[in-house]
Order: structure tokens, then C-alpha cells, then sequence
């Protein structure tokens, strides 16, 4: 019977040309978002694997010159365009994509690349995500909003009852019918998005990346069947065919357009960043009055003076076997480490906690934590950019560390004027990027996955419960 | 029966209904939710300028102090000029919350709005992004504009979508058209009121919000800027009339017009905006940021490398810099500026290429944009209340400019090899920008405002005449 009826609606969609238009330019649209998306993404990879080796070139071939020179010297690194960036760009715009590695400072990503865009980028951008966020549900709007109500005016779900058709066998029957039809579109979109991932991905990632691949579908695939069962619910109980849909279009632009912003403000006002001039002040006061506010910068140095003197058994820091400046800048290397991790540690936990607000926002509003699922997956949200930017620092705090303890150990103190052989920068390995598996990449989505789990079983729940439609 | 008549009845059929009440209540607390962000936003940015203010003026104040002690006392070392001008003697170039702020985030989230300008190159100083998370500037701001442009429409939509089709629906029109009264009339009436009540209601509601988040009512050029967004608002709300006006005269059914008119505003504010984005940066595309890092670092590196040639080089391009003739041997910021000028002589033709590869995509976006109205009510918004992303332009310029007398003012005393003296403290450059007034925007904006008002008046001619040939019956 289920089948039955399943195969009335999906003749019925197919008859209808609106659907078949519908159908072929969410396809073409699809397939073209994919496509320039993986252009763009392919670029931006390229673009920035060019400009990182040439900025190790620029740092192997500085020439002789001191250690301490070297680190202020430093490198920029570029962040990496991940293989499935192509589907969701996520915030890639909306970060810094290059920092600055150098002595003493933990410096911010800049060059935002949305700040070079024009005003009407800010509108939105058309990539697979955006199609799936925003069209695909349109769709499955205008599908199911006429199942029953329609049903209803003209009549026929009146005969149906007549001759004894369960309302629940209807609702799956239905429910089964324009999730075929809507198969019309996703399957070859989804081939096309494997064929893509297979054309892009690069490098030795595949498994990882074709299980992010997935899961970013099963995410599409489950919040389009919490649509769907809330339209064709929505249709059931509602007066007229009017209503339904005005009903399924209002809840479609609050999740899909209105909420984001709503939520980001609301997200900022709940969990405030401070300034970028207070967030540095307070870093450069901890960094010169100690993270108690005791320990200022002199009285640490007189402390490592002291504790070098200690070990080598020397009376004076001219009767070190070593360089007592490196000893020292390192040991300031050392404190300042520890407060960019207490300073950076806290924006990022700001962000996140923002970020996981939105998440459980979803509640209210489903898309929010599909939004934050697609970029979580596709390696283009906040906490992608924090992995890298962690992974950056580390290598900066090794590379200078490398140079101080380089100088430490090949000088006396006060040689400020020694230079080490211009061969020495190449023995330091160039910054190679590990992207997080996966696993990783889910467990800040926890709340995201319990919101969309949550959803998924209330809409099979109604649809199982199949609301008793009037039949007039 | 008088058209007034006409016209009250129509007016106590909506008071009487309960969707225009909930409708201003949905209204009030959009209004209410987009004012607090922009006022927080604004009262944000206020408190960091005066944090910079502050400690610009710490500096300036601890500098003084010390240069006027060194004018009796030799002893006392002054820090030398390049030092000055590079770090001792600088102080912020600020670009000021504007007094219509609280209405529009607008560019001011994504755009740095100071910068501490030195004599060092610009790359240098130019990295002051305000500290935000990128998924918020994804997202974008809820603020007042967001409200118009996005919200305003869809409440327009759902009080009118179905004034002409719900009257066929309940058959109440071929009631009245008995009445000795043109239908289109009445039709007109319907509409009008309608629409009325929600602009009277947007209008009243955003005089209020501009008083709640601070704009100063009691300036008459603020009063009259204030003015002239509110005549925009009326003007895209016209727009969206028309749309309304022509649909609903068109449509058959109550819910064909639903979707039309919903179809017609995704079009206006997602899928044009969007298509545009995506056209103009396939044709135009963006220059490269990283590229141009790369570059400078390449060039600064040639620089170091010629180390005294690219010295001597660019003193004899600059032969006005230098009054003794030749280099002193001690003079260390000489010879950095010196080569940081050479590596930033040979950066121009990168930079000049970057910026206009850049205008050009920003023309052509600007010029396709006219195709959604949305985008340039937005705008004209952002624009008038100067939140929008030419005000950064134009502040970036005049960062230049100052950025220029700045490396005069210091480069005279570096390669001349003289000391910031305390008298010349109150002739050093002062950063100066100055907003454009009311009608430079306004002629700035003469091809916006034509190209949001051609088709608005289209539309409503169009509505005019079919609303003329309502029928009675579907």
C-alpha cells in the first residue's frame, strides 16, 4: 500500500513541470556550485602552498646572520584550503589565512580575504552548502505543503478514509513518495560530489575525507527528512492549503535566514570578546608584571641569572661556557608562552562557547546546528582554525627555541655581533600542517549532533504517530 | 461613495483584524533586538577608541615630559627620531563611531577602524583587525539595516499577499463590486492601507530606535542625514509595493501568491546578490593577498641584500632627503628607512596592480549589483548612516595621506640627523579625516538611488494598470 501510494505522488511530482524545472535547476545549480567550489578551493590551496615555499625559500637563504636576527626575521605560513572545503566554505573568508612566526610574539592570522570582497558578498555566497541549506528544504516546502491539505479541499482524503487507508500508511506512502522524487535531485548530486572529492582530494587523506564526505550527507539527508516530516505534519493539521503553506514558509525564512544573524548577535552579547586593543594590552601587562601581577619581567631575569649561575657553578655571567643572553631571552620566551596560552586559550574557549550556544540554538531553529555540522565536517569552521593556529604556534615556539638554544650554545654572552653560517636555517624542517581526523573534528559538534539526533526522532515520531488529519 | 469613505472602511477592517497587530508586536521586537545591537556595537567601538585615545595620549604625555627636561639638561638621552617616529612619538589614526552608527553595523565589523600610523612601511601597521569570531562575521550582523532590507519586506508580504485573492477566495468581492465604486478603487484601498500601516508603523518604530541608540536627534545635518534613511526606507518599501501590488493582481489563488512573492524576495535578497558575487568573481578575480605578502617579503629581502647600494640608490632618488651629502656610518634608522623605502620603491607596480586589478572588481560588482534592489537599499543604508565600505576606502586614503607627512616630517630629521626637538612636538602631523556630507553622499549615490527608483516606479505603473483588469472570478 505504502508503495502504492508512494508511486501515485512521485508520478504525480513528475507530471507536474514545475517540478521537473525545479528539479533540473537545483541539479545544474548543484553540480556548478561543486564545481567552482572545487576551482576555488583547488586555488586558494595552490595559491597558498606557493607563497609557504617561498617563505621557506626566503628563510633557508637568509644568508649568515644572528640566530636572533633569524627568529625577529621569521616566516609566514599560510593556512591550508582542506580537500572538502569545496562543499562548505565555511569561515575560510572570514579568517586571517597568514601569521606572522617571529620572536617574542604570538602574532593574530591576517588578511582576511573577505575584507578585499565587494559589498554584495556579504549577501551570501553560492556553494553546495548554500543550495542544500537553503534551496533543497524550499523545495521539499513546496512538495509536501499541498500532501493532505490539498488532499483535503479538493476532497479526495474524505474517499481515502472512505475505503480505509490508515492515515500512517498515507503519511510514509507520501513521505516515501517525494523523498524519491527528491532522490532525482541528491543521488547524482552526491555522485557528482564523490567524483569531485576524487578529482580534488590530493595526498593521503582519502578514507578520512570520504567518511567526512558521509557523514556531511547523512547530515543533509537527515535534517531533509526532518523537513519533510514537519511539512507533510504541517499539512495534516492545518485549515487549508493556504496555511500550510504560509506556515512552512515563515518557519523556512526564521531557520534559514533570519536565525543565523539573530543567534550570532545574541551569541556576541552573551559571551563577550574583549577589544583587540584590550585583548593585547592585557597580554603585554602579564607579560611585564607577571600573570599574578607579582612577578615582573626584572625579577624573573634575576631569577634565571641566578639559576644559570646555579648550574654551571660560574661566579659571574662573563664566566659562562655559554651565551647568557640566549638563556634569558628563552626563559622570556617561556613566560610569554604561557601567557598567549592563557590569553589565546581564553578567546578561543569565547568562540567556542559562542559557537556551541549557536549549536543548541538549534533547537529552535534545526538549520544552526546542520550550519555547524556542514562546516565542522567540511574543515572550514572556527575550531578547524584553531587547530592550525595551534599548530603554528607550536612551530614558532620551536623554531625559536631552536635559534636561542643555537646561539646558547655556540657563543659567550654579549656576541651580539656573531653570525651563524648560512647553511645553519635549512637543518630547521619546514611547518608541515596535520589536519585533525575527523573524530576530532565531531567532538566539538556534540551538541549539534544531540540537537539534530533530537530532531530527527520527534519528526519519525510524528510521522509514526501520524496525526489524526480531519478529513474536512 | 467618496473615495474616503472607501479609504476609513478599509482602515477599521484592519484594525478590527488581529494579523496587523501581531504583525507590529513581530516588528517592534525585530526593531527593538537589531537598535540594542547596533547601539552595544557602537558603545563597543567608542570604548576602544578611547582606550587608544588614552594611551596615545600616556605616550605623548611621558614624551613631552622627557623633551622638555632634555631642553635644560644635556644629560637626559633622547630616543633618536627614527625611534620617535617609529613607535616613541606615534599615536592612533581613528576612524570615529558616526553619529547614525547605532543604525548599521554595516562594513565596521570586518574593516579595521584604526591604526597606528608610523614610519614604517604601511604593511606593517595596517593589521589592526577588531578581535571577532569569523563564524559571527559569516552570519553578519542583526542590526537596523538587516531589519529593513531583510525583514521589512517579508512583513509587507505577509499582511498583503492575499488582500486581492483572499477577497476571491471568501467570495466577499463580487459583494462589493456591486457598489458603484471603479474595483480598482477599492483594490487600491486595500492595498494601500495595508501597506500604510506597516510603513507608518517601520517608520514611527525606526525615528524611535534612532533615538534609543543615540543619534543625536537635536544636529540639523544629523536630523536631515536621519531623514533622507528613513526616505530610502519608504523608497525600497515602495519597491516592495509595487512587487506586492502587481503580484497579488496577477496571481490566481492566495497561496500562487504566497509563493510568488516569497519567490520574489529569496530572488531579490539571496539569489541575485549571491549570482552577482559569484559572476563578478569568476570574471574579475580577486588579486591575491598572499601573493602580494610573498612579494613584499622578496622585495624587503633584495633590499637587505644590496644592503648599502639599495642605500645609496635610493638617496640619490631622494636627493632631498638628504642635506649633509652623505650617510653617517652611526645613522642606523637611515640606513633601515633607507632600504625599507627601496624594497617599498620597488613594491609600488605590485601594489598598483593589486589595487586596481581589486577596482575593478569592486566597479563591476557595484554595476551589477543595481540588478537587486536589495543590495542597493543596503547600500544607500549603510551609506547615509557612514557605516558602508567606502567609508573605509576613504579612510585608508587618508591614513595615506597622513601616513606621507609622517615619513616627511621624520625622514627630514633622520637623514638630516637632527633630534625631535620639544617645540616640535606641536607641529607634528595630525591625522585628519572628515566624513562627506549629506549631499556628497547623496551625489555619490545619484545612480543608486535612480536605479532602485526605475523600477519601483515601473512596478507601481504596472500595478496600477492591472489592477484595472482584476477580475471577479479566477
Amino acid at each position: 500500500m505504502i508503495a502504492h501510494i508512494a508511486r501515485k505522488e512521485r508520478m504525480e511530482m513528475w507530471r507536474d513541470g514545475r517540478f521537473r524545472v525545479a528539479a533540473v535547476a537545483l541539479l545544474l545549480l548543484l553540480a556548478v556550485a561543486l564545481l567552482t567550489g572545487l576551482t576555488t578551493s583547488r586555488g586558494t590551496a595552490r595559491d597558498h602552498e606557493a607563497a609557504q615555499e617561498a617563505m621557506r625559500g626566503f628563510w633557508v637563504n637568509q644568508g649568515a646572520k644572528n640566530p636572533h636576527s633569524a627568529a625577529h626575521y621569521g616566516l609566514w605560513v599560510f593556512k591550508p584550503s582542506l580537500p572538502l572545503s569545496f562543499v562548505d566554505h565555511g569561515i575560510d573568508a572570514y579568517t586571517g589565512v597568514t601569521t606572522w612566526l617571529e620572536a617574542h610574539k604570538q602574532n593574530e592570522f591576517t588578511r582576511r580575504p573577505a575584507m578585499d570582497r565587494p559589498n554584495v558578498a556579504r549577501f551570501g555566497e553560492w556553494t553546495a552548502a548554500a543550495v542544500l541549506q537553503l534551496l533543497v528544504p524550499l523545495l521539499i516546502v513546496m512538495l509536501a505543503f499541498p500532501a493532505f491539505a490539498g488532499e483535503r479541499e479538493t476532497g479526495t482524503l474524505r474517499q481515502l478514509a472512505a475505503i480505509g487507508v490508515p492515515m500512517r500508511t498515507l503519511m510514509l506512502g507520501k513521505a516515501a513518495g517525494i523523498a524519491s522524487a527528491l532522490a532525482v535531485v541528491l543521488v547524482p548530486a552526491t555522485l557528482l560530489g564523490v567524483a569531485t572529492l576524487w578529482l580534488g582530494a590530493g595526498g593521503g587523506r582519502g578514507a578520512d575525507d570520504l567518511v567526512r564526505f558521509a557523514l556531511l550527507m547523512l547530515t543533509y539527508l537527515a535534517y531533509f527528512a526532518v523537513l519533510l516530516a514537519l511539512a507533510l505534519v504541517v499539512s495534516a493539521r492545518a485549515r487549508n492549503v493556504r496555511v500550510a503553506l504560509v506556515l512552512l514558509l515563515g518557519f523556512w525564512t526564521m531557520n534559514s535566514l533570519v536565525a543565523p544573524r539573530a543567534v550570532a548577535d545574541l551569541a556576541r552579547q552573551l559571551h563577550p570578546t574583549p577589544s583587540a586593543v584590550a585583548f593585547q594590552a592585557a597580554m603585554q601587562r602579564d607579560i611585564e608584571q607577571g600573570l599574578d601581577g607579582h612577578n615582573p619581567a626584572d625579577a624573573r631575569r634575576k631569577a634565571v641569572e641566578a639559576q644559570a649561575l646555579r648550574e654551571y657553578r660560574a661566579v659571574s655571567l662573563e664566566a659562562l661556557p655559554v651565551n647568557f643572553d640566549a638563556i634569558a631571552m628563552q626563559a622570556s620566551e617561556e613566560y610569554a608562552n604561557t601567557v598567549f596560552d592563557r590569553h589565546f586559550g581564553a578567546l578561543y574557549d569565547r568562540y567556542r562557547a559562542q559557537n556551541t550556544l549557536t549549536q543548541w540554538m538549534g533547537l529552535v531553529s534545526p538549520l544552526l546546528a546542520v550550519r555547524s555540522l556542514s562546516m565542522g565536517l567540511a574543515g572550514t569552521d572556527v575550531e578547524q582554525h584553531r587547530h592550525f593556529a595551534v599548530q603554528a604556534e607550536l612551530y614558532r615556539r620551536g623554531l625559536i627555541r631552536w635559534t636561542n638554544n643555537y646561539f646558547r650554545d655556540n657563543t659567550l654572552t654579549g656576541e651580539w655581533d656573531w653570525k651563524a653560517p648560512p647553511e645553519l636555517w635549512a637543518k630547521y624542517p619546514p611547518f608541515e600542517y596535520d589536519a585533525p581526523p575527523v573524530r576530532q573534528s565531531v567532538a566539538t559538534q556534540v551538541a549539534a549532533l544531540l540537537v539534530l539526533a533530537g530532531w530527527l526522532v520527534l519528526a519519525l515520531a510524528l510521522v509514526w504517530r501520524a496525526p489524526a488529519a480531519p478529513v474536512v | 461613495m467618496r473615495q474616503t469613505t472607501v479609504w476609513r472602511n478599509e482602515w477599521r477592517l484592519l484594525l478590527a483584524d488581529r494579523a496587523p497587530w501581531v504583525l507590529a508586536v513581530l516588528f517592534t521586537a525585530v526593531a527593538l533586538y537589531g537598535a540594542w545591537n547596533g547601539r552595544q556595537w557602537s558603545s563597543f567601538q567608542r570604548a576602544a577608541v578611547a582606550d587608544i585615545r588614552r594611551t596615545d595620549g600616556e605616550r605623548l604625555g611621558k614624551l613631552d615630559s622627557l623633551l622638555q627636561r632634555a631642553e635644560g639638561d644635556s644629560t637626559v638621552s633622547v630616543p633618536p627620531a627614527g625611534a620617535l617616529g617609529a613607535s616613541g612619538a606615534t599615536t592612533h589614526a581613528i576612524l570615529d563611531v558616526p553619529p547614525l552608527g547605532g543604525l548599521a553595523v554595516g562594513a565596521s565589523d570586518l574593516h579595521p577602524y584604526y591604526a597606528r600610523v608610523s614610519v614604517r612601511s604601511k604593511a606593517s601597521f595596517m593589521a589592526t583587525d577588531e578581535v571577532e569570531n569569523p563564524h559571527n562575521l559569516l552570519a553578519g550582523r542583526f542590526d537596523l539595516v538587516f531589519v529593513v532590507v531583510w525583514v521589512l519586506p517579508l512583513l509587507l508580504i505577509a499582511l498583503t499577499y492575499n488582500t486581492i485573492t483572499g477577497e476571491r477566495d471568501q467570495g466577499t468581492m463580487a459583494l462589493w463590486r456591486a457598489q458603484p465604486v471603479p474595483a480598482s478603487r477599492v483594490l487600491l484601498a486595500k492595498l494601500g492601507v495595508r501597506a500604510g500601516f506597516v510603513l507608518g508603523v517601520a517608520c514611527v518604530l525606526l525615528g524611535l530606535m534612532a533615538w534609543l541608540v543615540g543619534v543625536p536627534l537635536g544636529d540639523p545635518a544629523v536630523l536631515l542625514r536621519l531623514l533622507l534613511w528613513l526616505g530610502v526606507v519608504l523608497l525600497y518599501a515602495a519597491f516592495w509595493v509595487g512587487v506586492i501590488v502587481v503580484v497579488n493582481a496577477t496571481a490566481r489563488s492566495s497561496a500562487a501568491s504566497a509563493v510568488l512573492l516569497l519567490g520574489s524576495w529569496l530572488v531579490v535578497v539571496v539569489v541575485i546578490p549571491a549570482t552577482v558575487s559569484a559572476v563578478v568573481s569568476a570574471v574579475y578575480p580577486s588579486p591575491s593577498r598572499v601573493a602580494l605578502t610573498t612579494a613584499l617579503r622578496a622585495a624587503s629581502d633584495e633590499a637587505a641584500a644590496q644592503g648599502d647600494t639599495a642605500v645609496n640608490q635610493f638617496l640619490a632618488d631622494h636627493p632631498e632627503m638628504l642635506q649633509t651629502g652623505v650617510l653617517a656610518a652611526s645613522n642606523a634608522w637611515g640606513r633601515t628607512l633607507a632600504q625599507q623605502e627601496r624594497a617599498n620603491d620597488a613594491m609600488r607596480p605590485v601594489y598598483a596592480a593589486f589595487d586596481s586589478a581589486l577596482a575593478a572588481q569592486h566597479r563591476a560588482a557595484a554595476l551589477a549589483s543595481m540588478a537587486s534592489p536589495a543590495v542597493m537599499a543596503q547600500e544607500l543604508l549603510h551609506d547615509l548612516a557612514d557605516r558602508s565600505l567606502a567609508r573605509f576606502r576613504r579612510f585608508d586614503a587618508a591614513i595615506d595621506r597622513h601616513h606621507e607627512a609622517w615619513q616627511t616630517f621624520f625622514f627630514q630629521r633622520v637623514f638630516g640627523e637632527r633630534k625631535v626637538r620639544h617645540a616640535e612636538l606641536a607641529s607634528l602631523p595630525r591625522f585628519a579625516y572628515e566624513d562627506r556630507s549629506v549631499g556628497e553622499v547623496l551625489a555619490g549615490q545619484g545612480g543608486t538611488l535612480l536605479a532602485l527608483l526605475l523600477p519601483t516606479a515601473l512596478l507601481w505603473w504596472m500595478g496600477w494598470r492591472r489592477l484595472q483588469q482584476v477580475a471577479v472570478h479566477e
